[in-house]
């Protein structure tokens, strides 16, 4: 019975029904309750979906340019030490600066169209993967390195068939992180530059004064970054079980 | 003396990239001034005391509420692990808080909230609180059994296990949390201050942008990346205090 009660399901009723209650007491549009938030989901879904379409094609594309180049780049930077020693602290310098910090720059350079908000996503991402791909390929196992010259691989080939398979679990903790990255900086852009995307509804209706409108907005991308999350962690699984299996048995052992 | 000379090289580095740029010409110089026209720019902003005033704002916003957040993000890990079924309440509130981010509930907190101070106290402890929540949490779980053994020989009840064995030994990885709930606190302050528009650097930023006084916004930019470096170091330098030994550790290893 104890179980049933606690149970976080419970618990997110038990909100949701005290959210309802205060919501038809106070009987304001300012102040919406669950069911008022559910009914402009329904009204504007079709909506929603355009909107949170843009808003995830822009955060592809800008984690994609963000892999692309990054990991090439962060592994070069662990593998190659002149690289590494003048473009690792350069890295944790820009680090430090916020992606929406950046916004106003890109903006001049790239005006407020889709190409301005890709660069930002894709500069939000590139942090995490550039700092973690460096770890990664300098803290290689030296044994591995050694194979690879006793086998007589050039750099090139050391880079793509020691270094990035061996870096690829802590890659998969940077590719998490940047995939929420791209994600909250695609809306945000969206809020600074507004044209179209989630982003741009969540700040006209709230400037509407809709705001049962605005947390469906709110609710919607929360699911869909709950979506984002699950199937990342089901990839992971995927294409790393080996790693966690060697993990596990270490720990065992 | 690598340690300062790293960071001042990759300065210089920087600096000789963004001359080079200039003196190329490829981009208009309306927009991309010489490195000198920007630090004159910061200058008459610090002359006018409004480079201060913003960073002062911005600053005392985003340190202390990520120190708040940090505290109760700890607190509420060690809470949870002690209490299972308010482990499992917690972990359904940060999948769904998580993915919100701090821009989309900026304009609703307005109305609630105002403008002032409770405004940022709210952005940054619903978005910044869960990186501490859940690294206390996942890195008390994940104590090598050899260290539970060893406090079990010893004779430690659950407090003292806790306290002597399983929250340090902990630590690195809780570190890391805050290391990033400390980023992003800086980030939702900004982003805060865009949207809201009425003081800290975010909105100079912005307004600076509008205007296309393109110098200010470099130079802005510049104050904008030396908080966060600060706002690093002083996370560092509790790193070092309370998990030293890590680093050491790893040191001897690599």
């Amino acid at each position: 019975m104890k179980r049933l009660f606690l149970h976080p399901a419970a618990v997110l009723l038990a909100a949701l029904l005290a959210w309802q209650i205060v919501a038809l007491v106070k009987t304001t549009p300012l102040f919406p309750g669950p069911l008022d938030v559910a009914g402009a989901l329904w009204d504007d879904g079709p909506r929603l979906i355009r909107e949170i379409g843009h808003t995830l094609r822009r955060a592809v594309a800008g984690f994609a340019l963000a892999a692309l180049t990054m990991i090439p780049l962060g592994l070069a930077m662990g593998r190659i030490r002149a690289l590494g020693f003048v473009g690792e602290p350069l890295v944790a310098m820009l680090a430090t600066l916020p992606p929406p910090a950046t916004v106003p720059v890109v903006m001049l350079f790239a005006g407020t169209g889709d190409l301005a908000k890709i660069l930002v996503i894709a500069y939000a991402a590139a942090i995490p993967l550039v700092i973690n791909a460096a770890e990664a390929a300098r803290n290689l196992h030296p044994m591995l390195g050694l194979v690879g010259r006793s086998l007589g691989l050039t750099r090139l080939e050391t880079l793509r068939l020691i270094a990035l398979p061996s870096a690829l679990p802590m890659l998969a903790v940077a590719a998490r992180m940047a995939a929420s990255a791209a994600l909250l900086v695609s809306i945000t852009s969206e809020m600074l530059l507004s044209t179209n995307g989630i982003g741009n509804y969540l700040q006209r209706e709230q400037e509407n004064f809709r705001l049962d409108a605005g947390l469906a907005g709110i609710v919607l991308i929360s699911v869909v970054g709950l979506i984002l999350n699950r199937l990342i962690a089901a990839s992971e699984r995927r294409w790393l079980g080996w790693h966690y299996q060697s993990r596990t048995a270490e720990t065992q052992a | 003396m690598t340690a300062l000379l790293r960071p001042v090289l990759a300065l210089g580095l920087l600096a000789a990239l963004w001359q080079a740029v200039v003196w190329a010409a490829v981009v208009p110089e309306r927009y991309f001034p010489p490195i000198a026209t920007v630090v004159q720019a910061g200058m008459s902003m610090i002359a006018r005391g409004q480079m201060q005033q913003a960073l002062f704002d911005t600053g005392s916003r985003a340190i202390l509420g990520a120190i708040a957040v940090n505290l109760i993000g700890i607190g509420l890990g060690l809470a949870a692990t002690g209490a299972p079924s308010l482990r499992r309440i917690l972990d359904t509130v940060a999948a769904i808080l998580q993915p919100v981010p701090p821009a989309a509930v900026v304009p609703m907190a307005v109305f609630a909230l105002g403008l002032g101070w409770k405004l940022y106290a709210f952005v940054v402890v619903l978005v910044t609180i869960w990186p501490p929540y859940l690294a206390t949490v996942s890195a008390l779980a994940a104590t090598n059994p050899v260290l539970l053994s060893v406090g079990r020989m010893a004779g430690f009840g659950p407090v003292a296990m806790l306290w002597h064995i399983r929250l340090p030994a902990a630590m690195p990885e809780i570190l890391a949390g805050v290391r990033y709930a400390t980023t992003i606190a800086l980030i939702a302050v900004i982003v805060s201050e865009m949207i809201t528009g009425r003081d800290g650097i975010g909105f100079l930023l912005f307004q600076k942008a509008f205007a296309i006084r393109i110098p200010e916004v470099f130079a802005l930019m510049f104050a904008v990346g030396l908080l966060g470096s600060a706002m690093g170091l002083a996370v560092s330098a509790v790193y070092r205090g309370f998990a030293g030994w890590h680093l050491a550790q790893r040191g001897r290893a690599a």
